[in-house]
């Protein structure tokens, strides 16, 4: 693939992601981490 | 905020696992007309979360920045439908002063503990009981099911922009190399 095509494709998602953080109003929590299903949890923990 | 970066890779990581990784090289074939609009239109809506009194102003201007994008591309897939839920969520943020009201309820589920009428913090949101918010419905009180569900709430404008988006990519990747509606 030519380079100008990568960088073509990058400023396309660049774009689409300038819409979307633009366009879109969520709210999140803030937290980073998920927690996980008590039974994995378990199974690290041991 | 992470989340919506997040939610783009993620939109394409799987179109990648769906028609192959091979095809994501179309994306240079995806002829965006006026990108800098929706780049403006990004650092002015940031710098009405900086300057909340003039929030409405910003939001506005940014929302013609926006409206100028959709029309310029309105040719391309997925465009149409990202237009309307980018006219909810304006709609609904113009109505309440330039923010997005989220109401009580949906906050509690977020765990996050914040007085009625507060600003989440780095957020456009601000939290509004259904009575006090105009045209409430269209707020952030959407929410996936399971734990993805506690940590984000969205709204009816989020979800048709996300899906215009996600037909955009899919009709680049999966379709010939110019997509027209």
């Amino acid at each position: 693939m030519k380079r100008t095509s990568v960088v073509k494709g990058i400023v396309s998602v660049g774009i689409l992601l300038a819409l979307l953080l633009a366009g879109a109003a969520p709210s999140g929590s803030g937290r980073n981490s998920v927690e996980l299903p008590a039974p994995i949890l378990s199974l690290v923990s041991e | 905020m992470r989340l919506l970066p997040l939610t783009l890779g993620l939109l394409l990581l799987a179109l990648a696992l769906w028609f192959g990784p091979r095809r994501l090289g179309r994306l240079a074939s995806l002829e965006l007309r006026g990108g800098w609009l929706a780049a403006l239109a990004l650092l002015v809506q940031a710098a009405g979360i900086a300057l909340p009194q003039l929030r409405l102003a910003l939001l506005l201007i940014s929302a013609a920045l926006l409206v100028r994008f959709c029309w310029l591309n309105r040719g391309l897939v997925g465009i149409g439908l990202a237009s309307c839920g980018i006219a909810l969520n304006m709609a609904v943020m113009a109505a309440n002063g330039g923010a997005m009201p989220i109401p009580p309820e949906s906050l509690a589920r977020l765990e996050m503990q914040l007085t009625v009428g507060s600003d989440l913090p780095l957020q456009k949101s601000r939290v509004l009981a259904d009575e006090e918010a105009v045209l409430a419905g269209l707020g952030d009180r959407l929410h996936l099911p399971g734990a993805l569900g506690d940590r984000v709430a969205w709204s009816i404008g989020d979800v048709l922009l996300i899906a215009g988006i996600a037909r955009l990519l899919a009709a680049t990747l999966g379709g010939p190399s110019r997509h027209a509606a």
